[in-house]
């Protein structure tokens, strides 16, 4: 199966096509500014081509802000797209290695950091809640379903 | 009875009573505004040729005027249109008053509404008051004085933003034809007034045929750059008011900011606000993209007797509005015939 199809099962490609490569995306992108090498514009052209690199660490460095999302002339939702290619990626377990980290922390404890002694004493002295570290049966329950955890 | 009921007194229009004239039809040539012309009349040079906008109109005004076959009313609407070849009926209102008139067909020449950009936040327009339309700096060009309406002083960098209410989903999804042209043609008349004004033009396909392209090549060799791009937004600075683009450029892949003292908007063309209930009344078909829609030949409908001429059937330049006007006149020359 080649890579848009199989991207197409995360999110639907139909209207790839609609891209003309015009940069709107890039253009307004807060991390592109700091990172040339996550570059909206060129991810997309990569899936329209059918040959992006799903090992690249950039794909994940997108913040969700919804900048491109809002300001496409041609309604691609790029956003959709760099989320497709970021799951594609985890499930073919191409992921770098600081997010599998992070999701084993997500899996343990209920967070995707941990709550360090620094924190509780924060909390403590400004009168909030004690923090726990729970996972709840639930969660766990999603996380094998969704072949979350089997991708750690 | 006259014999052909022109509706828009814009080029179009204007070309087929000029024509019908001449083989001696009757018509008569109805004008919303007070002046006949259309959008023309706020244009001076026009591509390719750099032809005098006023020129081109009052040469057929010039034609028609002495005409007894021709009538033209100014300031009139339609109130109501009906029938059907060889017999339409319409329901004017004129500034004499209401009037009832017949005719045999009807050539529609109701042009086009250019594209007011105030919905498209992200450039700025309508907050700053150097960011403009392309119309307004094509009249600022006609009067040979480009200054910024901030302080009435010639610009030193004026940058051009093409693809304003055209070719997006959120506005109108056509192409309007025209915009690059009259972009090109622009920025060479820019080049022209003020010799050291950087001049740029921000486009995302560039499309001009046939001898368009010429002027393209001028523009290049004069010095415009062009830079593939759709921008992110155009900024204020704070205290200095400096406006600045942001874009990537897509050729290289960078993201770059350029400040410039103008930004021109090239603002496309949209249907004219009667079509609708004209092609209700006519019983003729709209285009998904609101403009009228030619059937089987170019200029005819699906109803006999109605032609639709220019830039109501979809944006055009000039030089296709004059021959859509003279291909109108002929149809309905020969419909007469039969």
């Amino acid at each position: 199966m080649d890579i848009r199809s199989e991207l197409h099962n995360y999110y639907g490609t139909d209207h790839l096509a609609q891209c003309y490569q015009c940069g709107t995306c890039t253009g307004g992108c807060p991390v592109n500014r700091y990172l040339p090498e996550f570059n909206v514009r060129s991810i997309v052209k990569r899936i329209m081509d059918g040959d992006i690199d799903l090992s690249q660490k950039a794909l994940w460095y997108c913040t969700t802000c919804y900048n491109c999302y809002e300001r496409c002339p041609q309604e691609v939702k790029p956003l959709y797209l760099v989320q497709a290619a970021t799951n594609l990626a985890f499930k073919k377990n191409l992921a770098p290695e600081s997010i599998r980290e992070m999701n084993k922390t997500l899996l343990r404890c209920g967070r995707n950091s941990e709550i360090t002694s620094v924190a509780r004493k924060q909390r403590e002295a400004f009168g909030l809640p004690e923090l726990k570290e729970n996972v709840s049966e639930d969660y766990k329950k999603i996380a094998e379903l969704t072949g979350f955890s089997k991708g750690l | 009875m006259s014999k052909v009921l022109i509706i828009g007194g814009g080029i179009a229009g204007l070309q087929a009573a000029r024509d019908l004239s001449r083989v001696g039809i009757s018509t008569i040539l109805l004008e919303q505004s007070d002046e006949l012309g259309g959008n023309l009349r706020a244009l001076g040079s026009t591509f390719p040729e750099g032809r005098w906008a006023p020129d081109l109109i009052e040469e057929r005004v010039k034609a028609i005027s002495p005409n007894h076959q021709t009538t033209v009313l100014t300031e009139t609407a339609i109130t109501s249109l009906g029938g059907e070849y060889p017999r339409f009926r319409a329901m004017l209102k004129t500034p004499g008053g209401n009037r009832e008139i017949e005719a045999e067909s009807v050539i529609v020449s109701t042009g086009f509404v250019p594209f007011n950009p105030l919905p498209v936040k992200n450039y700025g327009f309508g907050k700053w008051p150097d960011v403009i339309t392309a119309l307004e700096l094509a009249g600022k060009v006609r009067e040979k004085r480009i200054v910024k309406n901030s302080d009435g002083k010639e610009p030193a960098s004026l940058s051009f933003i093409q693809c304003i209410g055209s070719r997006d989903e959120r506005t109108h999804t056509y192409c309007s034809a025209f915009c690059c042209m009259y972009a090109v043609h622009l920025a060479t008349l820019v080049r022209e007034q003020l010799p050291r004004c950087s001049i740029t033009v921000l486009y995302m396909d560039l499309r001009t045929p046939f001898c368009t392209e010429l002027t393209y090549e001028k523009a290049r060799r004069s010095g415009v750059s062009f830079t593939r791009t759709k921008p992110a937004r155009v900024r204020a600075g704070r205290e200095n008011g400096r406006l600045t683009i942001q874009y990537e450029d897509t050729l290289d892949g960078t993201l770059r900011f350029l400040e410039t003292e103008m930004v021109v908007l090239s603002i496309g063309a949209e249907p004219s606000h009667d079509t609708q209930q004209l092609a209700a009344w006519l019983k003729i078909d709209c285009e998904v993209s609101g403009f009228f829609r030619c059937d089987r030949e170019p200029v005819c409908t699906k109803a006999q007797g109605v032609f639709v001429a220019g830039a109501a059937s979809g944006p055009k330049d000039i030089t296709t509005c004059l021959a859509e006007g003279s291909a109108a006149a002929a149809q309905a020359a020969l419909l007469h015939r039969e």
